[in-house]
């Protein structure tokens, strides 16, 4: 219980950079979804018409997801420095597996007598695609994005979004001061990720019903 | 609409159809009948270019198919498949004038089409709004019948479209396509495995196994001469009440009209053999006056002898194959 206050606190003393981080939060987390939209439902659309690809593509969207944080910000430093860009693009990194396999699985799994009788009547592919296989994929693809949402603003955390003070840790607002026991850091870090957590986690299971 | 020497072989040498040959004239009833795994769904298929033969050519409307754009030639046939395949998110409205709607027909003239599509099949207007789930097995069908008649194509395929309904429910959509057919003058190719139901529907049929077309000809002719044991077997399961029913009375041999015997009870042409003896037997009579469908004309007479030697020559046919 003293924690919790310690933590309130210090949140409530240090305010405005509490604010501006969660406002960083969230425009690095809704920018980071847009671009894995944008990839990873064409992507998946593509390799539901090219299957001979698709399980390559898949295999390598998983490998990318199972490397550690840690060791893909090893990578990134050197690459990309530290700020916005590296941020960005490992949670895209992170994101595209589920949409992408949602989409292809979402796509191949219509049923095929549904796409043969669009067939048979004369369906362009075009027309074959949006007005039969993407309306019928759609919640399985809203499933997969609903999951890149909930594990972008999770995943935020651990690089300063455009922070240069600090690199490893929670967010900015709590390590720079490193005079702060460290636990109370990690608390005001939490204790930002929670709301918009539990906020994705309130859209996810909005749409299941 | 034709095949000539149509072979289709499938990957790993799976050979689905060998040399089938036949043709359906305009207007026709065809129906191809077969046991399961025949080739039936794979010849219907290659007729609206969803696969293509390993060699030999077909024609559609007089024109051999590998000159068409697929995409032309499948919008100008109807297709109506073996599982239906509604598509569950549209309306039954959008459903039946989904052929339309990629053809880019205004939206007016559709709704309009629809409501036509509706009367054909004989359901009122608040199906329109429904969705596929929301309806019985019956109405789905003939949803998908609607469908298939969209842009009023002259030739429509079917692909055992009655399979999966309980008897009542397909022996009238039965009645119903052969309403239709008489009234809209369509071709229709249709694949069955359901010999009551070939016999019953068919101008024409065609007798396959083992991807091979064994024998095409009028019910009554198949029948009382098979040209081929299997087919023999194959339509001889249901004995004389089968026959009877698959043959038409303007099939049967009629004798010419001396003078009118005007108080003989009557029949259509269209009807089968077997209304025919159900209204000898109900009026007790022995001869029937045989009538033009829609003219009424007196076309000529069916005596029950003539019935009882046909029977007698098929019954005899059969014989001789068993003994042989
Ligand atoms: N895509 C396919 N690949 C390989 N063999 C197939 C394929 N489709 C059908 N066949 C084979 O071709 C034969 C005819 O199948 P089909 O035309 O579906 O028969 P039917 O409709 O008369 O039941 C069957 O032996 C089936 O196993
Ligand atoms: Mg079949």
């Amino acid at each position: 219980m003293a924690f919790f206050i310690r933590v309130l606190l210090l949140a409530v003393e240090r305010k405005s950079l509490v604010l501006s981080s969660l406002r960083e939060h969230v425009v690095i987390s809704l920018l980071a979804c847009l671009f894995i939209a944008l990839c990873g439902v064409p992507l998946g659309i593509l390799i539901a018409r090219f299957r001979r690809v698709a399980f390559w593509v898949i295999a390598t969207t998983g490998v990318l997801y199972t490397i550690p944080a840690l060791a893909l910000f090893g990578f990134m430093i050197p690459l990309f420095g530290i700020g916005l860009r590296p941020t960005l693009f490992a949670l895209f990194i992170y994101g595209l597996l589920p949409l992408v396999r949602n989409t292809y699985v979402g796509i191949t799994t219509v049923d095929p007598a549904i796409v043969e009788a669009a067939k048979g009547m004369g369906s362009t592919d075009w027309q074959l695609l949006w007005r039969v296989q993407i309306p019928l994929a759609l919640p399985v693809i809203v499933a997969g994005l609903r999951t890149v949402v909930v594990m972008t603003i999770s995943y935020g955390h651990p690089l300063p979004p455009s922070s240069v003070r600090g690199v490893w840790g929670c967010s900015s607002s709590v390590a720079s001061p490193l005079t702060i026991p460290s636990s109370s850091c990690l608390g005001v870090s939490w204790s930002l990720h929670l709301p918009l957590g539990l906020m994705g986690c309130s859209l996810s299971l909005k749409g299941g019903s | 609409m034709a095949f000539q020497e149509v072979t289709k072989e499938y990957a790993r040498g799976v050979r689905a159809l060998e040399g089938v040959s036949f043709e359906v004239e305009e207007g026709e009833f065809f129906c191809l009948i077969g046991p399961s795994g025949c080739g039936k769904t794979t010849l219907l298929k290659m007729v609206n270019r969803l696969l293509e033969p390993t060699s030999g050519r077909i024609f559609v409307y007089g024109q051999d198919v590998q000159a068409w754009d697929p995409i032309a030639l499948r919008r100008s046939i109807g297709y109506v498949i073996q599982q239906i395949g509604l598509f569950p998110h549209l309306t039954v409205e959008e459903n039946m004038t989904y052929v339309l709607a990629i053809m880019g027909v205004p939206l007016q003239v559709r709704r309009q089409r629809a409501r036509e599509l509706l009367g054909v099949i004989g359901l009122d207007e608040s199906y329109l709004r429904r969705f596929p789930r929301e309806l019985s097995g019956g109405e789905r069908q003939r949803v998908g019948v609607a469908r298939a008649l969209a842009a009023d194509p002259k030739l429509i395929v079917m692909d055992e479209p009655f399979g999966a309904l309980d008897q009542i429910t397909r022996m009238k959509l039965q009645d119903e396509l052969l309403e239709l057919h008489r009234k809209l003058k369509k071709t229709i190719l249709f694949v069955t495995h359901d010999l009551e139901e070939a016999l019953k529907l068919s101008t024409r049929l065609g007798v396959m196994r083992g991807g091979r077309m064994l024998g095409v000809g009028r019910p009554h002719e198949l029948l009382l001469t098979p040209p081929d044991p299997f087919v023999e077997e194959f339509l001889g399961r249901g004995g004389i009440i089968q026959v009877l029913r698959a043959i038409r009375v303007g099939d049967a041999p009629l004798r010419k009209t001396q003078e009118l015997p005007g108080t003989c009870p009557s029949v259509p042409v269209s009807a089968s053999l077997e209304d025919a003896l159900r209204r000898m037997v109900l009026a007790a009579r022995r001869t029937l006056v045989v009538t033009e469908d829609g003219t009424g004309r007196v076309v000529g007479i069916l005596e029950f002898e003539d019935l009882c030697r046909l029977l007698h020559r098929y019954l005899e046919g059969k014989l001789s194959f068993t003994c042989a």
